[in-house]
């Protein structure tokens, strides 16, 4: 079974019998990370809100019964952490220079460039509405499907889709007032 | 074109992510998360425990007798008290109260429907008083506790005392200073902060500046239970510093008190809270910014090191790395004790700024125990490196490596570098940790200065 990011998580789906839990938080190490990063962005606490999200996930998983898959299990776990955090400190800090895997390489100055754009992406995310931010990461960013979305933050289709409507209308009206990162995507995309 | 941009926006984040952990990082986290779920588990059922405790006494024989003697001048009940009597005879008026029904046979209804009301509440209020009872002698408290209430000393200067029924007390005060002299018995202590008080009970002196506390005295025993802030205990033996959740000795605690001492520090971290919040907020609401009388820069150190950079000059990376104990902790885990570690912790690097290094290894070694995370573990190193035990304070960064970020894990491995560099002598560990913390690579916050240790290093 796979996450939404292709992680591969091998635990039996329907298994009955109880997890090890050290061996599963081990594996789920590197897609806690990446959750919460998308989450959450760069920021000090970034490595305080993955040890929170274990140490959670640690209490949740001798429950967990096989119902769904562990990374389905562990999602919204990950997910309730993150809100914490970005309610109890929703200003962004600072990209830390060695926390990030930048995508160009070891190209220092391709580093600072991805950085900054980074730093600017995480900006503007952070001006949304924190719910609309959430559902806009899970399904736009994270792919994850509409209802499993709906279902980890525990609210309706209809309601999730109505946040990640509000999420997304509220980025174009950001990324437009922002010809520069606007500019930048679009090179991306071309 | 909205939708074009804001997917590329979407995708452009997708790009980024953390860089990866190592195994031995996985495992290392992984193991700390671990430990802390079962101390948590431990503490959550420790709360469990206490949130069966008994309600409070009242005279049940009268209460029950008063509410019996209520419908005494109406109508007598039915002969045969059976549960499905009762339960038609309470439905009965809701269900079938016709219009038709005469004014005496509606008066006998309701005073059945009192009768029988009354007659519940009496058996649930019999049943929790007996459901108490029991739950207080299974918790190690005797039903007397229960009977007796405390007695509650209001001082000047907002601090109050509440004793057991059966404590003995002499208190002495004088402007801001308070001295107690507890002869006997058990007493929760609940200091206003920034007063002087102190708790002498047989040899044992408990000296405390703004805290919540009890104090035990049975014969030449004597025992402490911290429940916020910290104190430090005096005795022939030696001094001890206890934060909250420390126990000095090992007594049964009372109850009721112990019920009271919870409420207290938890009224007390709230009103922390709302300061700090006030605080934050006056001075400009950035959430990110430090404040120095709050969270003041590591130890200094006091012996220059083999290169010009002292490990405590971190390098800008370092001064702008969290405090880590500023950050939510998780749900579940007390108030109590975050808060006091939180306390702790602002203690320790005062301590630290302030050279007083056995203070600060004091009060970080229950801290660290609870939850050790590289902050404090490198804390602990600076002081240990303070009081001059070298080889523990490279041990202790060494273990701070272990689970850090990279960027603390450069700054640690630095740490233990220059102390293996300089009095240990050991220069090729010094080396090996250099590479082993990734302090030499491009990018880490101490670069230049683990560069400059290690051509030192080469020369030797």
């Amino acid at each position: 079974m796979s996450s939404p990011d292709g992680v591969v998580i091998a635990f039996p789906r329907a298994a009955r019998v109880p997890v090890d839990v050290e061996e599963t938080l081990t594996a789920l190490v590197p897609t806690v990370r990446k959750w919460m990063w998308r989450l959450l962005g760069p920021r000090d606490a970034f490595d305080d809100a993955v040890q929170d999200a274990l140490v959670e996930l640690a209490k949740a998983l001798p429950r967990f019964e096989g119902r769904s898959s562990v990374t389905t299990f562990a999602h919204p776990i990950v997910v309730r952490t993150a809100y914490r955090y970005m309610r109890a400190r929703p200003e962004q800090t600072g990209v830390p220079e060695t926390l990030e895997r930048a995508a160009s390489g070891d190209d220092p100055e391709r580093r600072a460039a991805g950085r900054e754009q980074l730093e600017r992406l995480h900006r503007v995310l952070q001006q949304l509405p924190l719910k609309a931010r959430v559902a806009f990461v899970l399904c736009a960013v994270q792919r994850v499907p509409h209802a499993e979305a709906a279902a980890i933050e525990g609210v309706s289709l209809e309601t999730l889709r109505a946040r990640l409507k509000r999420a997304r209308s509220e980025l174009a009206r950001r990324l437009r007032a922002d010809p520069e990162l606007s500019a930048r995507l679009d090179g991306r995309e071309r | 074109m909205s939708d074009t941009l804001v997917d590329a926006f979407a995708e452009a984040l997708r790009l980024h992510s953390p860089a990866p952990l190592d195994l031995t990082e996985r495992a290392a986290l992984v193991r700390a998360a671990m430990q802390t779920a079962e101390d948590e588990a431990l503490v959550d059922g420790f709360a469990d425990a206490l949130r069966a405790e008994p309600p409070a006494a009242i005279d049940a024989s009268s209460l029950v007798q008063r509410i019996l003697s209520a419908p005494s001048d109406e109508e007598e009940p039915s002969a045969s008290p059976a549960v499905a009597t009762s339960s038609s005879a309470t439905s009965a008026p809701a269900t079938s109260a016709p219009a038709t029904l005469s004014p005496d046979s509606l008066a006998s209804l309701r005073a059945r429907y009192r009768f029988w009301v009354a007659a519940a509440v009496a058996a649930i209020v019999l049943l929790c008083v007996g459901v108490g009872l029991q739950v207080q002698v299974l918790l190690g408290g005797s039903p007397r506790q229960a009977a007796v209430a405390p007695v509650v000393h209001q001082l000047a200067g907002g601090h109050r005392i509440t004793a057991s029924h059966d404590a003995r007390l002499e208190i002495a005060q004088s402007d801001a200073r308070v001295s107690v002299s507890l002869v006997s018995g058990e007493a929760l202590f609940d200091v206003a902060p920034g007063s002087q008080f102190q708790v002498v009970a047989g040899e044992e002196r408990v000296l405390v500046t703004g805290t919540v506390f009890t104090v035990a005295r049975a014969d030449a025993q004597v025992h402490v239970r911290v429940y916020e802030g910290s104190v430090r205990v005096e005795s022939h033996a030696g001094a001890e510093v206890l934060v909250a959740g420390d126990l000095y000795g090992d007594a049964p605690r009372n109850t009721q008190l112990h019920a009271l001492a919870l409420e207290a520090a938890r009224v007390r971290s709230a009103r922390a809270r709302v300061s700090e919040g006030t605080r934050e907020g006056s001075a400009g609401g950035v959430a990110s910014a430090r404040d120095p009388e709050r969270d003041p820069a590591p130890a200094l150190d006091p012996s220059p090191g083999p290169v010009s950079d002292p490990v405590p000059d971190r390098g800008p990376q370092e001064r702008s790395a969290p405090d880590l104990d500023s950050e939510p902790r998780p749900a579940r885990r007390t108030e109590n004790s975050a808060a006091s570690d939180r306390l702790a912790v602002t203690a320790a690097r005062r301590a630290l700024a302030a050279r007083q290094y056995e203070e600060a290894y004091a009060l970080l070694g229950p801290v660290v125990r609870r939850r050790p995370t590289a902050e404090r573990r490198m804390l602990q190193g600076d002081a240990l490196r303070g009081l001059g035990r070298v080889t523990e304070a490279m041990a202790t960064y060494r273990l701070a490596m272990r689970g850090a970020s990279p960027n603390q894990r450069a700054v640690a491995g630095l740490a233990a570098a220059r102390l293996l560099a300089g009095p240990l002598a050991r220069a090729a560990d010094a080396h090996d940790v250099l590479v082993e913390s990734g302090a030499l690579q491009e990018g880490s916050p101490v670069v230049s200065a683990a560069r400059r240790l290690d051509a030192s290093l080469q020369t030797r």
